[in-house]
Parts: structure tokens; sequence; C-alpha cells
């Protein structure tokens, strides 16, 4: 349940959930030099437990920014939603010193990203992304944004 | 204080916490069971709100709150009852049974004092309810007993406690009528000691000794006669009720009069009100200090608050609880201030909401209490009520309801304006600020953790689910020292509270974290089973279900959810389920991960979870395709393994040409169609629902040809693997539903990743009639599976039926026929080849033109069930007229007939003649020009028998014309007879030519072929009966070996 906070740095996980709750991109990242200890199921339950409390703050703003919507020991979840509603970006961290606006944009341009790829007409909407060239852009833009 | 009481709502703020208990003697005749008690205890529990008239008479009513504890308070729960009153246990209940013995009721009394003295810090009142039991011996003078008293049997002895002394009113009324009855009560005893005779006490005491010991002894005793052995609560219910209440009130009186008690404003020094931690902290503060005295004020304010929201004022409360958060946030003094503020909350959503969460106050209607009286009950529930709606919106300043809060005074309207939160928005800020406040303690963590729940209950209820996520949230993170056993109940709490808030997948996410809690490596005895209970009902709120149709299902739809938390999760599920050692279960969830999940799995998972299936079944035995039913009645549905091998092709196969049932021609047709019409498009016979049945639902498909019984029957498949590992399947064979049918298991291997293969799945229908299949029945990696055709994942995209209907007939005979004086042919029938012939065997003859052959056929019956075969007739196929093929084939139908019906295993003989027609005519002209053309001369015209008298005559022009195409060869060789007759000599030096060489190409004249198929239908037994026969074909190739030829031939003139 608790992680080695030793060494410097933080642990990422970013998801991309369809309208089933399923999740279409998944991508972890960190900025530790090792990753000793294996977050990915804790960080898809906390994920999925957070989309009652995403659903819940969509009424209470006109933004696509929903900011930091949940939180389970030192993971702290921010949400950011597509035009509808319809597909949801979570990411959760444990670093404490991540700049909301650094935050926002990270997130607007990872729909941004994620837009262009719907776009293509031979993706099926709410499927697994599978693609070297998003993962690669995904992981700039963490790379860009997540201290 | 580290029992949390996690059901607590902000109504308990305003109830009176009344214990109820059992109360048990030594012996077992004073042991009140379980169940009995449970009953009285609901019964009890269920007078949760009472309404009291003002002492004053002025019509006012007073809207008291229950709240009871069910055997058991802790005593450092009740220490807490300064800091809030509700935690104060005020009144206390004892419920036990004794039988008659005044020792065993000195035992049981001794026992309630003790637990009276536990409790003594804070009880205001208690009452011992007592079942008298009589043993059945005693029943004559019990029922005398019982007459008596009839009308109140229970019996009351009332009496004031240690505390009523402070309440100038307590127990006015019930004096009078709590005097009576104690001598009832006296009464009562005496007759039993009395009674039983072998009492040594009996003789010597007198009444009036008794009266006298009873009265001293048994204070607050109630004291209930049962006639039968039996407690029968129903009996009691009214008195019951009428004995809480005047417990209640008695309370409420004792409640009124501390309220009103201000002699505290009085003194010169207030006394401090603790929260048990805070006594420690005391040493070496100033108390004469303005602060510290702020504080005692402040402090006894927030108690009077508490007090006046118990007794039902809460206009009353607020405006100390309002006083008390102004002197204490000037104090400092964050605990109690907090405590105010709650109170504060409390008091302004009950004159906010006076309504919510009301219950109903009087005992339930039960089924065998008289009409009459549950009237009666009716009746007193509702006349609290009547007076109670007045009330029931709100009004500012309820004047109506409290004595202390004069209508119209200006003052105290103003007070209430300013303390009264006006919206649930306030009170949640209010809360928010109280939580932050007891976090400051760490001793008071339970309280701030009740008071989470009891916010996020409220918010929940005003429909804020919002807020109430941010207390649940809160409540999660709030830490101290439990026991495992409490976090888990912590969190299962947790989660109910989310899953009322409509947060499901919150709610899943902790009901998980509760179970992993009970098997948490910190813990010495890990509870498995506790943890598998936790479990299962948070997959719902994953979304993933144990049903793998449904789930199959779902994935079609694009419904499926997260199956990444799926597989953690089954997995789980299946390590919990081993460790409960109930491989049974494992083995179903395991093969549902494999089955259902297949396709999100990595080769490398596919072949472990199939290999780990398989040990599990080698070391517990073989999983059985029926739904689990756990424990708790939570059934798991039956997997099967229908994905392994994955069928792709089902096709159920006809039967073999001879064996199969063949519908004989009905020789009165009339009969069966009634119609004058030949055809008509209204068929009557065929039932028109049926029809639409099967053209619209692909459920059922009927098969256009038929099983017989007793014969072999197969179905074809095509199985893929599609593991990783090589499977084994054994025991494959068919599921069938209808009539009896014995299947033929087999087994196969499949190389890991392969496919198709064939496989032949066999059985006998045992009886005749509909036989349905429904698909077919595997062992694979240990577990058995019935796999049904419609819950195949492929059958939509197969277009499998979901059953398929097939007829069965009854017995029919087989027949065996052979010739044995003849050579069998290999060859293939090609001319006449079809696949609805039944070819037994084929025979070659080879006879010259002309001859004539008889050979014997033997016809033997070589029916398995004894069938006689009792029709058998037997028809010609050939490409050849009628006339043609009796001039060459011919038998003797009488043979036949008479040798009918055969029985089994017995064989006759019939003869078959073969005569070699030919027209041995032959032209040699023409043979090289048109080879091409002799061959179908040949095959079409042969075998017409022949008499070339004729032809010859003058008169053949005019036959010539009636000729059928067989006889055009001779036409043509006569038309050229004629015409050489009267040609050259050139060609008569054409014919010598031809005569040399006729000579040297007489092998080349070619025996002639025919192909004779003998279509055997005989019929007998049971499949006779019902309209069936069977085929059977001989095969016979006839080659006519041309013997004379006549190749030339001239007409001479007749001499003169």
């Amino acid at each position: 349940m608790t992680t080695a906070s030793s060494g410097f740095g933080f642990n990422y996980y970013i998801v991309l959930i369809g309208k089933s709750d399923n999740p279409i991109y998944e991508l972890e990242y960190s900025t530790k030099g090792d990753k000793s200890v294996d977050h990915k199921y804790l960080s898809q339950f906390i994920a999925h437990a957070a989309l009652d409390l995403v659903e819940e703050y969509l009424f209470t703003t006109n933004s696509m920014y929903l900011k930091v919507v949940d939180k389970f020991n030192e993971f702290f979840v921010n949400a950011f939603v597509g035009a509808q509603s319809s597909v949801k970006f979570l990411l959760l961290h444990d670093s404490s010193r991540v700049d909301e606006s650094a935050l926002k944009s990270f997130f607007t341009d990872l729909y941004e990203l994620y837009c262009k790829f719907a776009l293509n007409p031979l993706y099926e909407h709410h499927t697994v992304i599978k693609s070297t060239v998003f993962d690669k852009k995904a992981q700039n833009l963490a790379k860009k944004y997540l201290p | 204080m580290s029992f949390p009481d996690y059901e607590q709502r902000t109504d308990d703020h305003k109830s009176l916490l009344i214990l109820v208990k059992a109360i048990n003697g030594s012996k077992s005749s004073a042991q009140l069971s379980a169940k009995v008690f449970n009953k009285l205890y609901e019964k009890i529990a269920n007078l949760d709100e009472l309404c009291i008239e003002d002492a004053q008479g002025m019509g006012c009513q007073r809207l008291i709150r229950l709240r009871f504890k069910r055997n058991e308070y802790e005593n450092e729960n009740n220490d807490w009852g300064d800091f809030q009153c509700h935690r104060k246990l005020l009144g206390l209940i004892a419920i036990g049974k004794y039988n008659g013995d005044i020792r065993e009721l000195q035992e049981i009394y001794n026992h309630y004092q003790t637990v009276v003295e536990k409790y003594s810090s804070t009880l205001y009142d208690s009452r011992c309810i007592l079942f008298n039991i009589k043993p059945a011996s005693d029943e004559q003078p019990q029922n005398a007993c019982s007459l008596e008293t009839n009308g109140d049997t229970a019996v009351k002895s009332s009496a004031s406690t240690n505390s009523s002394s402070a309440s100038p009113c307590f127990n006015q009324s019930n004096d009078v009528d709590s005097q009576s009855g104690d001598e009832r009560v006296t009464n009562n005893y005496s007759r039993t000691l009395c009674n039983e005779k072998d009492h040594p006490l009996a003789n010597d005491i007198t009444n009036s000794c008794l009266e006298n010991k009873l009265q001293k002894n048994l204070p607050q005793c109630l004291i209930y006669n049962c006639v039968n052995n039996d407690i029968d609560i129903n009996l009691f219910v009214d008195k019951l009720e009428k004995d809480v209440r005047d417990l209640i009130s008695s309370l409420f009186w004792v409640l009124e009069s501390k309220r009103l008690d201000r002699s505290y404003e009085k003194q010169d020094k207030i006394p401090l009100l603790m929260a048990p931690f805070e006594t420690k902290a005391l040493v070496g503060l100033d108390m004469d200090s303005k602060v510290f005295r702020k504080k005692c004020l402040g402090r006894m304010r927030k108690y009077m608050g508490d007090l006046s929201l118990l007794a039902g004022l809460p206009s009353e409360a607020l405006i100390n609880y309002g006083n008390s958060i102004d002197i204490l946030r000037s104090a400092n003094d964050w605990l109690w201030l907090a405590s105010a503020l709650e109170g504060q909350c409390v008091a302004s959503l009950s004159l906010l909401f006076p309504q919510t969460s009301r219950r109903k106050s009087s005992l339930q209607r039960n089924s065998s209490l008289p009409p009459s009286k549950f009237r009666q009950l009716q009746e007193e529930a509702q006349n609290p009520n009547k007076s109670r709606n007045v009330g029931r919106k709100f009004i500012l300043p309820n004047a109506r309801s409290s004595r202390s809060l004069p209508n119209g005074d200006p003052i105290v309207a103003k007070a209430l304006g300013k303390f009264l939160l006006s919206s649930v928005n306030e009170v949640y800020e209010k809360y928010k600020e109280a939580c932050c406040h007891y976090a400051k303690y760490r001793n008071a963590s339970v309280i701030e953790l009740e008071c989470s729940f009891k916010a996020a209950r409220m918010l929940t209820f005003h429909e804020k689910y919002l807020y109430a996520s941010e207390f649940i949230q809160n409540s999660v993170f709030i830490c101290f020292n439990q026991s495992h056993d409490e976090q888990i109940k912590r969190l299962s709490v947790i989660a109910e509270l989310y899953s009322d808030i409509g947060y499901h997948r919150k709610a899943a996410f902790y009901k998980r974290f509760a179970a992993l809690k009970a098997v948490s490596i910190n813990v010495n005895q890990p509870n498995w089973e506790q943890c598998y209970n936790l479990l299962l009902p948070s997959l719902e709120g994953y979304q993933l279900t144990l049903d793998p149709i449904e789930y199959d299902r779902r994935i079609k739809e694009h419904n499926f959810g997260w199956t990444g938390i799926h597989l953690q999760l089954l997995q789980e599920l299946v390590t919990t389920a081993k460790r409960m050692n109930c491989e049974q279960i494992s083995m179903r969830h395991l093969s549902f991960l494999l089955h259902s999940l297949f396709e999100f799995l990595t080769p490398n998972q596919r072949r472990d979870f199939a290999k780990q299936l398989e040990t599990l079944s080698t070391n517990c035995g073989e999983g059985a395709p029926v739904p689990l039913t756990l424990e708790n009645g939570i059934i798991i549905p039956s997997v099967n393994l229908t994905k392994f091998p994955l069928v792709t092709s089902f096709k159920v196969q006809n039967l073999s040409p001879q064996t199969r049932p063949i519908k004989l021609k009905a020789k009165h047709r009339e009969s069966v169609s009634s119609s004058p019409f030949i055809f008509t498009p209204l068929q009557f016979s065929r039932p028109s629902s049926a029809r639409r049945k099967s053209l619209n639902s692909p459920t059922s498909k009927t098969l256009d040809f038929k099983w017989a019984e007793g014969e072999n029957c197969q179905v074809l498949l095509q199985v893929y693997n599609y593991l990783p590992i090589e499977l084994h399947v054994s025991h494959m064979s068919l599921m069938t539903d209808g009539i009896a049918f014995e299947t033929y298991p087999t087994s196969l291997t499949l190389p890991p990743e392969s496919g198709p293969f064939p496989v032949q799945l066999t059985g006998t229908p045992r009886a005749s009639g509909k036989l349905d299949i429904l698909g077919y029945t595997t062992h694979v990696l240990g577990v058995k599976n019935n796999c049904k055709l419609k819950d195949l994942t492929n059958a939509k995209k197969m277009k499998f039926p979901h059953i398929y209907t097939i007829e069965v007939v009854p017995h029919l005979p087989l027949l065996e026929i052979a010739c044995n004086q003849l050579l069998k042919a290999n060859h293939n029938l090609k001319s006449l080849n079809s696949d609805s012939l039944a070819i037994a065997s084929s025979v070659n003859i080879s006879l010259f033109a002309g001859e004539s052959k008889t050979f014997a056929v033997t016809v033997t019956n070589k029916s398995v069930n004894n069938e006689l075969i009792e029709i058998l007739s037997i028809s010609l196929q050939t490409k050849l007229t009628k006339e043609a093929e009796k001039a060459l084939i011919n038998w003797d139908e009488e043979v036949i007939q008479n040798n009918l019906p055969l029985p089994p295993n017995e064989s006759f003989n019939f003869e078959i003649t073969v005569h070699g027609v030919s027209d041995f005519v032959h032209k040699i002209q023409k043979r090289k020009l048109s080879s091409s053309q002799l061959r179908p001369r040949k095959s079409s015209g042969t075998s017409t028998p022949m008499q070339h008298s004729n032809y010859s005559s003058p008169l053949h022009h005019a036959k010539r014309n009636q000729q059928n195409l067989l006889g055009t060869a001779l036409a043509n060789f006569i038309s050229d007879l004629q015409n050489g007759s009267n040609s050259s000599s050139s060609t008569k030096s054409k014919q010598v030519v031809s005569e040399q060489a006729i000579v040297s190409s007489l092998d080349e004249f070619m025996a002639k072929n025919i192909e004779v198929i003998l279509n055997i239908e005989y019929s007998g037994g049971s499949g006779l009966a019902a309209g069936y026969c069977r085929k059977c074909a001989l095969v016979v190739n006839i080659e006519v070996l041309p013997s004379i030829l006549i190749t030339q031939w001239d007409v001479l003139p007749a001499e003169m």
C-alpha cells in the first residue's frame, strides 16, 4: 500500500478512460531512478474509484480540467474530461510539487493528441489505443510537464 | 474511547440512550433464550419516539426520541456522557425469567443490581422485566392465579430510583397505580410459593411477611406471569409498551428537572465539565483565570444545550449552543467548541426539518394481536400524532412545543435567528469546522469519526452527495489504534455510505480494501473466509459479473469495464478461495478467469492459468458444471469452458444409406389428404404457430432426416485449440434431451494453438420420438463442461441453432444380400450413381448374346433387435424402358412373398434370371466412319427382343416408321442392303474389302455393358408400424458378349 519514498522523484500514472469505464490508454511514468515498486494494480484501483468523483465534479464546473478530485494515501488524482464527458483523463501522482497550470496544460495537450488520434477513421472510439506514435508523444508530454 | 458507533446519526443527539439487557440466572430455567430476547428487544426498540404531556398541562407536548442499545454499552463510551449527553446511558431495561422459585428470583435480581451499579453514574431509572414461568405440573393452581390477576398480569412494582429525588414531579401519576400493583404482585408471589409444597420456606413464611420482603427487595421489578411454559410475547405486547412508556416518562422527568436546575448560575464557581482524557491535563491549570472561568461557563452552557435537546426543545438548545460557541471560541477551547458546533447543527436541523426520519411510535401490529386491542393501540399512537401535526411545518419560534420559549419574546427570537443555521450548506460548513477542531485532539478521533459519519449520513439524506463524500473521505484518514476487525468494520461502513450516495465504484474500492485488511500481512491469523465474503460483493462495483454468459454479452456490447482490474480481482478470489480450502470455488473462479477474460490475457498468462487449473483439479477432483451455492446463499454460476476447444462447426450426420429410414408411401393416400383439391395453398394439417416459430426464431432447427432407434448416429464437429498448451479433451460426448440416448465418449489431444480437427461424436438412440441435441459435454483441464449450443461464444456467427431436433424412428430390420455364385465387382457405379442409393454389393455377370443365366440371391435378416422382415419388394433401376428391363432380367415374385416374414438371422434364396439380349446385327461399313456413333447406338439400342424375320419382309418400310430407336441400326442396315442391291458393281468390290476386315478386327466387337440396380425395400416390426422402411440395392453389371453377328446378307430373288 505504501510506496518507498526513497530517492528523489515521483510516480505518475496516466490513464484515458472510455465510456464503459474501460481504460483506452495507460501510461506509467516515473521520474524516480529505480522502479522498484510496481504500483500498477493499486493505481488502477484508485483510478477506478476516482471515477465516481469525476462524474460528480463534472456538474460543478464548466471547465474541462477538474483539478484534484480524489486522494488516497499519498496519491492524488487529477482529472480532465473530454468534450461531452465521453473520455476521461486521469493522472495519479504522489508528487507534492506539481504545478496546477503545468498539469492543466499537460491535460490540454494530451487531449489535443487524443483528438487528433480519434480523427483517424480506422480507430473505433472507446477502444484501446495501440499506437507507438501516440505512445511516444504521450511520453514526451509527460517529460515536458511532469516534474 | 475506542468503540466507535458507526451507525450514529444526527438524530441520535436528541435521543435518550437506553440499554436493553438480558439477565440470566445460573440455572438453565432462568436463562432467557436469545431468540425470545431479540423478539422482545425488537418490540421495545420499535418505540423510538414518545410524546409527553407538559407538566403544566397546557397541552404542550414534548417529543422524546429514544435510542436503544442491545445487551452491551461500554463504560468507556459512557464516560463521554458529560461531553455529549446523548452518550450517557440514562435508562436500563433488564429482561430475565425465572421458574417461580424465589431463590432464583433473588439471584437474578442481584445480577440486575450489579448491572445497575455499573452504570450508576449516569443512570436515571431502570426496570427489570421478569417472566415468571411456572412448571407444567402446577397448571391447575396457576390458572386460578392468572384468572385472578387477569386484566393486569404484568404487575408492576415501580419505585423511585436513586436519582428520582431530584425530580419533584416524578412518578406522581403512577403512584396510586403502582401501589395497588404492589399488592397484587405480592399476592401473586405468596400464591406461587404456597403452591410449592415442597418448598421449605413455603410453610413458614406468612403472606404479610412475604409482602414486606418483596416490597423491600424488589423495587423496579415487573413480573409477567406466563401461563404456559413458553413465553408468548404477543400476550404482553401492550403491557410491555405501557411499562416502557412508563420508564421513559420517568426518565424524561428526571431530565427535565436537571434541565431546569439553574443552580449553577448562582454558584461562584461553575464546575468544569471534562472529557475523559482531559482530567490528566487539568494539573497545573490556573483555576482562577478568566479563560478558565470562560471555559467552565461555555462548557456548562453546552451541557445545558445537550439536555434541552434531549428534552425535546431544539430552539432552547440552539440558544444555549450559540452562547456556548461564542464563549468557547474566545476561550480557545477547541474540543468543546467542536462539540457545541455539532450541537448547533443538530438543533438547527431539527428546527429546519422537524419531520426528518421520524418513524412509527407504536408497536407493530402482530397477526396474533386481537383486532380490538390493536385498534386501541393505534388510537393511542395516533393521538400524539394529531397534536404533533400542528408543529409539522416550521414555525421559527415553535412556541407551542416549548414552555420556556414564550411566544413573541423579541430577544429570544433574535437570538434564535442569530444562531439558527439557515441551510444545509451552512450546516455542512459547521460540521466541517467541527471536524477540523476534533482533528486537533488525538484522543477525540473516535468522536471525529462519528461526527464525520453523522455528517455524511445527514448530507446524504439531503442529497448533497459531494459534500457527503468529503466527510466519508475524511473518515478514511482518521487514524487511531483499532483492532483489525474494527478496521474492517469501519471500511465496510465506509463502503456502505459510499453506495448510499451512489458511488458504487468507491464502495467497491473500500469493500475490497476491507477484504484485503482481513488477510494483510500484519494479521497473525488471516481470515480468508472473511476476506472472500467481503471481496465478493465488491465485484459488482467493478462491473464484474461471475456469469460467463453475461460477461460475454457485455464484451459484445463493449460494456465490459476495466479488464485489468477484473483480472486482478479474479486472481485474488482464486487465491482466497484456495486458502479457504474451497478448491471447488477456486477452480470455478479460475475457469471463469481463463474462459471469460481469455482474449485479454497474454499468452503467458493463458498458459499459466491453464496449468494452474489443471494442477488444481488433480489435487481436488474435477469441477462439476453446477452452480455453487455458498454458505451465505450467494450462488456462483457454472462456467463451461466452451472455448477450449472452440467448436467451429457442428453438423448432425444422416445415417448411412443402407440404414437410413425411408417413409413408406401410403397406399391409401385419399385418407391422408381429405381435401378434394390436388393442390391447395391452405395447409390445414400443419399447425401454423409451429411454422411461424420455426421461421422466426433460430432457437430450434428441425432436421429433414431421421435417425433410427438402435442405430449408431453421428455428429461431426470441427474444433480449434487456441490455448498455448496441449489440450487433453476427454469424455467428449453429445448432450441430448428428450428420448433416451446412449453416448459413446471420445477423447482427443490437441496440440497447442492449432486446428481445425474433425471430431466425431457418436451415440445410439434407445427409444423413438423427438431427440433434441443441445450441445456437447467435455472434460477439459479437469473441469466438466456442459457446452450448450446456445452458449457457445461463436453461436451467432456460426448460425448455430439453440437446439437441433431430430426425429428418431422405431427399430427397423436390417437386411443383407449376397450373391455367392457371382464375382463381386469393385468398380464404382458411374452412370446410375446417386447418393441416395444404398448399395450393398455389386456383382458382375457376363454372358453371350442370346444366353440366359440364373443366379441365386441370398437375403439374410441381420437385425440386431430381432425384427422380422415383414415386407420386401424389389424394383429395378436402369436406363432402359420398362419392356427392355423385363426382357433383360426377371425373378419370381412368389418365392419372395412365400418366404416372408423372415425371422432374424435366417435367410432365403431367390433366383434372378438374366437374358443376354442382343440384335446380333453388325454393320462394318460404318465402323470406321462413325465409330463414335456406334457406342451410343449400342448402349441405347441393344436389348430389344428382335424378330429379324420381320425385317426381311417387304413390309419393312411400313414397320420401320413404328420402330423405336432401338431398331434404327437394323433399319439402316436394311435400307443399305436395299440400296446395295440396286447399286453397281463398285459397291460389291467394296464389300470384298470389308470381308477381310471382319476377320482382322473381330476383337473390336465390343461387349455391351448394362448396369442394373436391384432396389430392395423392406421393413418390419415397430418401424413398419410407424411407416418406415429401409432400402438396399444390388448392382448387377451385365456384360453381353457378342455371339453371332450378322454383318451382311443378301436378299435373293425367288426362283421361278
